[in-house]
């Protein structure tokens, strides 16, 4: 089962499928500001009768962390407006997988990619399941000129857009001061057993 | 640990020669670590597959052969979102046939091409061992969880010793049932809770990772040694399995788990499988570098509270094997995309 997610300035819907056919669809319309889909997941997860455990992948609309990049090189160099423009970033847009686990809850268990140029929810996700999946082009596939490899659709790997290391630290500092001034914006929850002892794996 | 109350493997069954295998037409929803639910299913012919696979190839395709354990056989993913099904999907006129079992040694995928493998039509074979294969491969039984009783039991296999440079076949027919107390050396001592514990205390990765990139450390001392006994029987083997295959390549391809991408481990495993390369047709492929490409959490190659590969994880494998693959001119077409 696939899920797709438009979040902050892509939108504010979710989409479900499964085998290829759209089985749950909400949108949050109208509402000023950038949110994130939490009561369209829910609402889907209802019309679905699923629940977060079953999903195997969750597909974005845009690519935050290249997007940030871009961003930041276009940014103002007036420190207000920098301030200004970076900050919708620091404080939601790269937080968007840690808004999804804050939604979703324990169950999740972290399989996320990011779908670059996608207009929607509906879209990431029918691209992904295309490019990702490789499954057969169905519903609304983005046109490439040509198929990019699945792993670009992580959020490491940006394709063209490095992200610098001064930009990486500039993020960093920049949104730890944004939180420790009581700043928005939901913290990523560290999985229990994310490092376990090699003995594990060395067992006879 | 390792939640092993989901490990008791109730689509397998014994089997004289592989010790066990998939019962064939098995058709079971299972859950997953960490959460959610998984699909196995497997053919008539014993195959983990949705299909069913012709003795002759069907026409205009290139068929390969998988040969693994549980990393190369998708456990806790369903059929469709492994990364032979991936690969197939990805490139045309490709058909990957996946004979990797659970819980196997090389020996028992020796064994499975010898008697399954060969009975199809197939251009290459892909073998993935993974790193503890080669203590398997050393053992007449391995610790398995009884799915009735839901207890602690063994569950023996073949195994193959080297005597006078031949390989010599063992234990088989396999028993059916050993108790746990007449088999010694074969019982697994589970990494203690508090280890667990320490190795997610905050900071301790940056010291592993700080000393371990002074020391690399070695989990597997048993690839140190070129002459040891348990890379000579590894090595027995998969020179077997290349004599069986022919003319056809094989493809080695080692899988480990994800300490070596996140950390600084010795890849003596890797300094054992390349040197196979001085044997005709044979092409070791370095996985390593493309999951270090990618690692992220956000990625998650690894089942969270498992070691084995999730959908991201046979993702990474499929899009490496392609790649390589592509370059070692074993693959139909070129690449379908990137």
């Amino acid at each position: 089962m696939i899920l797709g997610v438009a979040a902050y300035h892509h939108g504010c819907g979710a989409v479900m499928l499964r085998g290829g056919n759209v089985i749950a669809m909400a949108e949050e319309p109208g509402l000023p500001g950038e949110r994130f889909p939490g009561n369209a997941l829910r609402e889907c997860f209802l019309q679905a009768g699923a629940s977060p455990a079953d999903i195997d992948l969750v597909t974005f609309a845009g690519k935050p962390r290249a997007e940030f990049a871009d961003a930041f090189r276009r940014a103002p160099s007036s420190p207000g407006r920098f301030v200004n423009a970076m900050r919708p970033w620091l404080e939601r847009r790269l937080h968007v997988v840690a808004a999804l686990e804050d939604t979703l809850g324990h169950d999740y268990s972290g399989r996320c990619v990011f779908v670059a140029g996608t207009g929607d929810a509906r879209e990431a996700a029918f691209t992904a399941r295309h490019d990702v999946l490789g499954f057969p082009r169905q519903g609304a596939v983005v046109d490439r000129a040509t198929t990019p490899t699945p792993s670009s659709y992580f959020s490491q790997s940006i394709a063209g857009v490095p992200i610098t290391a001064p930009a990486r630290a500039l993020a960093w500092a920049a949104g730890l001061i944004i939180r420790r001034a009581g700043g928005a914006g939901p913290r990523r929850r560290r999985r229990q057993d994310d490092t376990v002892p090699d003995e594990i794996y060395t067992l006879w | 640990v390792v939640v092993a109350s989901l490990d008791t493997k109730p689509y397998v069954q014994h089997h004289p020669v592989f010790g066990y295998r998939y019962i064939p037409n098995a058709d079971i929803l299972l859950r997953r670590p960490g959460g959610g639910r998984y699909r196995i299913r497997v053919n008539a012919q014993g195959i983990r597959s949705d299909r069913e696979y012709s003795p002759s190839k069907p026409a205009r395709t290139y068929r390969m052969i998988v040969l693994g354990d549980s990393m190369a056989a998708g456990q806790f993913v369903t059929n469709a979102c492994r990364f032979s099904e991936l690969l197939e999907r990805r490139v045309p006129g490709l058909e990957v046939v996946n004979l990797a079992l659970e819980g196997s040694g090389t020996d028992q995928q020796l064994l499975l091409y010898q008697h399954l493998g060969l009975t199809f039509e197939h251009d290459a074979v892909l073998l993935l061992p993974f790193l503890q294969n080669i203590r398997r491969n050393l053992v007449d039984a391995r610790d398995a969880i009884d799915p009735r009783t839901q207890m602690k039991t063994l569950r023996p296999k073949p195994r193959f010793e080297v005597v006078d440079g031949e390989l010599t076949l063992k234990n088989v027919p396999v028993p059916m049932d050993v108790r746990q107390e007449t088999l010694a050396g074969a019982a697994e001592a589970p990494a203690p809770a508090w280890k667990t514990r320490a190795a997610n205390l905050p900071g301790v990765n940056v010291w592993r990772r700080a000393f371990q990139s002074v020391i690399p450390w070695e989990p597997f001392p048993e690839y140190r040694e070129v002459d040891g006994a348990a890379w000579q029987l590894m090595r027995a083997i998969i020179t077997r399995i290349k004599t069986l295959a022919g003319d056809r390549p094989l493809v080695l391809a080692p899988t480990f788990y994800a300490n070596y991408v996140r950390f600084r481990m010795a890849r003596n495993y890797w300094a054992r499988f390349s040197s196979l390369r001085e044997l005709p047709r044979i092409h070791p492929v370095d996985l390593l570098p493309y999951f270090r490409e990618v690692d992220d959490p956000e990625a998650s190659f690894q089942e969270p509270h498992d070691i084995h590969f999730s959908l991201m994880g046979h993702v990474v494998l499929a899009e490496a094997l392609q790649v390589e693959l592509g370059r070692l001119g074993l693959l139909p077409t070129a690449p379908a995309g990137g």
